[in-house]
Formats: C-alpha cells, sequence, structure tokens
C-alpha cells in the first residue's frame, strides 16, 4: 500500500475541484511535466494549460486545468490553483473537440499582432486541447 | 366617479402586474442564492492568488513587471458595470450617477475613456458621454463571466502596455446583501499587490518564504500571473456585480408587489363602496315609489 500523506487541492475561481490525499503530483509547468512527492521542499512554479495528474502508486486522478500555479506550502500540502480545471469523466468530449477544431484554424491561420484577441483565442484552444489530452491520458 | 366595471377592470390589471413582480422577485431570489454562492467560491482562488502576487511584488520590487509600475499621466480608463435589464431599483441608477460624478467633478479635466458592460449604462452614458464610449458590450452572466473577464482583461492589458492609458479602474456594485449594494471603485492597472499583513510572527514567516524555490524564476512567475490577477479582479466585479443586480431586483419586486398589494386593497374598498351606493339608490327608488303607489 502507498502512502498517502500528499494533501492536494485544487481550486479554481469557481470553488474547489478536488480535496484529497495522495502520493504524488504530476503538472504541467513551463518547461514541460513536474512532479511533487512527499516532503518536497517549499516551492511555487507557473502552471500551463494540460493535464494534472494526481496519485501513482495510488489510484489516479487526472483532471485537465487551465493557466494558474502550483505552491508546496512550508507544511507540505500542496495547493493546485487555476483558471479552470474539470475532473475527467466530466468533460464534455465532443464541445472540446469542436472547440479545437474552430478554434486551431483561426490560430494557426493567425496574421496580425499577438493582440488581445489573439491570447484569448489561445486560451480557449488550451483550454479545450487540455480537455482532449486529459480523456487520452485516462484512456477514455 | 368610475363606474363599477371600471373599478373592476383596473383591479383585475393591478393584480396581473403584482403576478408579474411577484414571479420576478422569486426568479431573482433563486438566482442571487447561486450568485452568492459563487461570489464565496471564488475567494479562496482569489486570496491565494493575490498573496503570491503581492509576495513575489515584495520580493521583485514595483518596477519588476510593467502592469506593476505606476504611471504620471492622467489618461484613465473606466470599466462601468451595468445590467442590460431594468426592473432593478437603483440598481443602473447609482452606478450612472456615479459615472457622470467622477467624469464632470472628481476626474474634471482628466482624459477619461469608458468601457461599458451592460445595456442600462449604454443608454445612459451614450446620451451624455458619447466621446469618451471606446466600447460597450452586454453584460456576463454567471457562466459566461470567466471568458467575458478574459476577453476583457487581455483589452485592458493591451490598452495599458500600449500606453494608451495610465490607470484602469472598474466601477461595480460590491454586493453587501440583498438590501444593500454599494458603488465601488476598484483599481486594476498598475497592480496594487496585496500588503503583507504585519503580524507578530513575521519573521518566521518571512524566514519560511525565504526558502521557497520559484521555479522558472520569480521574474517569469511575475510575467506569468500578473495578467491572471488582472483578469481574476475583472472576474470579481462580475460576480459581485451580477449577484447585487439579482438582489436589488429581488427588494424592488418586493415592494412592488406590496405596493400592488396596498393598491388593491384600496381599489377594492372603493369598488364596494360604490356597489353600497348603487344598492342605496336602488332600494330608496324602490321604497319611494312604492310609497307613491300607496298614495
Amino acid at each position: 500500500m502507498a502512502s498517502t500523506n500528499l494533501k492536494v487541492n485544487v481550486v479554481t475561481p469557481q470553488g474547489p475541484v478536488a480535496q484529497t490525499d495522495t502520493d504524488a503530483v504530476l503538472a504541467p509547468g513551463r518547461m514541460g511535466q513536474f512532479e511533487i512527492l512527499e516532503g518536497h521542499v517549499p516551492f511555487l512554479s507557473e502552471l500551463h494549460a494540460g493535464v494534472v495528474t494526481l496519485g501513482e502508486a495510488t489510484e489516479k486522478q487526472h483532471f485537465a486545468v487551465g493557466p494558474g500555479f502550483l505552491e508546496v506550502e512550508p507544511s507540505g500540502e500542496v495547493q493546485v490553483l487555476c483558471e479552470q480545471a474539470c475532473a475527467v469523466d466530466e468533460i464534455d468530449a465532443e464541445a472540446a473537440k469542436a472547440e479545437v477544431e474552430e478554434t486551431s484554424v483561426k490560430v494557426n491561420d493567425w496574421k496580425g499582432a499577438l493582440d488581445a484577441e489573439y491570447r484569448t483565442l489561445k486560451a480557449r484552444l488550451d483550454w479545450a486541447q487540455a480537455q482532449l489530452d486529459a480523456l487520452k491520458i485516462s484512456g477514455n | 366617479m368610475a363606474s363599477l366595471k371600471d373599478i373592476r377592470k383596473r383591479i383585475g390589471s393591478v393584480k396581473n402586474t403584482q403576478k408579474i413582480t411577484r414571479a420576478m422577485k422569486l426568479v431573482a431570489a433563486a438566482r442571487l442564492r447561486k450568485a452568492q454562492e459563487a461570489i464565496t467560491a471564488a475567494r479562496p482562488y482569489s486570496e491565494a492568488l493575490s498573496r503570491v502576487v503581492g509576495d513575489l511584488a515584495e520580493h521583485a520590487g514595483r518596477d519588476a513587471h510593467p502592469l506593476l509600475a505606476e504611471k504620471t499621466g492622467d489618461r484613465i480608463l473606466l470599466v462601468v458595470m451595468t445590467s442590460d435589464k431594468g426592473l432593478a431599483g437603483g440598481f443602473n441608477a447609482q452606478i450612472n450617477r456615479k459615472v457622470a460624478e467622477l467624469i464632470k467633478e472628481t476626474w474634471k479635466g482628466k482624459d477619461v475613456k469608458l468601457r461599458i458592460v451592460g445595456r442600462k449604462g449604454n443608454d445612459y452614458s451614450k446620451r451624455r458621454f458619447e466621446s469618451n464610449i471606446l466600447d460597450f458590450r452586454l453584460a456576463p452572466t454567471g457562466d459566461s463571466a470567466l471568458e467575458f473577464s478574459r476577453e476583457l482583461s487581455n483589452e485592458i492589458v493591451d490598452e495599458f502596455l500600449d500606453d494608451k492609458v495610465d490607470r484602469v479602474v472598474v466601477l461595480y456594485n460590491e454586493f453587501v446583501s440583498a438590501m444593500t449594494q454599494n458603488v465601488t471603485e476598484m483599481q486594476v492597472l498598475p497592480v496594487q499587490p496585496a500588503v503583507r499583513e504585519e503580524s507578530e510572527d513575521e519573521s518566521e514567516e518571512h524566514a519560511g518564504a525565504g526558502d521557497f524555490v520559484y521555479e522558472p524564476s520569480k521574474q517569469d512567475l511575475l510575467d506569468h500571473l500578473v495578467p491572471l490577477a488582472v483578469q481574476n479582479s475583472v472576474f470579481k466585479s462580475c460576480l459581485e456585480s451580477i449577484a447585487s443586480e439579482l438582489g436589488s431586483r429581488m427588494s424592488a419586486m418586493d415592494s412592488a408587489t406590496n405596493n400592488a398589494g396596498e393598491m388593491i386593497n384600496k381599489l377594492t374598498l372603493t369598488y364596494n363602496r360604490a356597489r353600497q351606493a348603487a344598492i342605496t339608490t336602488e332600494l330608496t327608488e324602490i321604497v319611494s315609489g312604492a310609497e307613491s303607489l300607496k298614495g
């Protein structure tokens, strides 16, 4: 039995999404994925849109997340704070797929400056992509 | 004096109005609960974000990020949060009054631009301050608030960074209770980092903060988080404004329902009196008719 001494909170502006004890957190940072295990030093990292996985030896829970940050508190608790988060079984695959198709065309054809409109569009694409990735990773 | 039929008609129409206001009140009350929950749910995220940004800004200094830096100019962008629909008591009126006060008095002589949210604010300002209006959009709902604030904050960040404005202020109704909403001005840009509260174990806390490992670096973290903080402020004002609108509508419709009830009572009294008068007249006629036959 793997230990589950890592307290994790996943919090969004819509309220807490998950609060659980687990053994590991895998999260998307700027330079790719990183993993937090029990006893990590106090730590603050960017979080980019992608998939957060709670648990390694224990049962895994996957979440699609938006941009935000991850903090390991001096007490050892892990706070995952992001603009959006969604457990994998609550994702609407069809809607996410349609969103990716719609926005990726626009993002790829973008000619103008990287202004507010582009960033808004990119955020939509990233979030929809994160949801699809989460589905893929969880094997649904 | 109005005929019996007229009075009956009026009572009927007031009753219909009362039904509508009562229904609006109930709908507003149900949605208000949801809106209040949304405000409470947003608090932990908001607090954590402003704490982290405050800490980073404290370590890095205010010049560390362009969105934190104070500018010297006088150009102000005012984001005005109103609703699309009326019948919400003083909700929109008090915001519009404040807009006029700010432009004509408080910020007189300054270059004020308006970004208006909600049809009611637009209807008002269009006639008075048309040259100040930069753009208008419909009010967000609870579900669209996140996307709405992302879009709006991206735009105001661009305007601030392109040096088109020196300050961005959001004007919205802060939700206190269903009865009370406070008109609030909140400066979103430059971002004012939360000041850490002086506490006794501060030294200890500071020592803890010093041990933090930052990934990738404090500067990169600021670049990533400050725009999120701006977006979150806008998001927060949206939620407050939505709850205030519903609260205000609920109280307004509650008193409208009460007033309609009073009116119905008064009309019923008039109706009964008129009916009684008609009966009395009729009786007098019959009696006097009978008397004359006897004679």
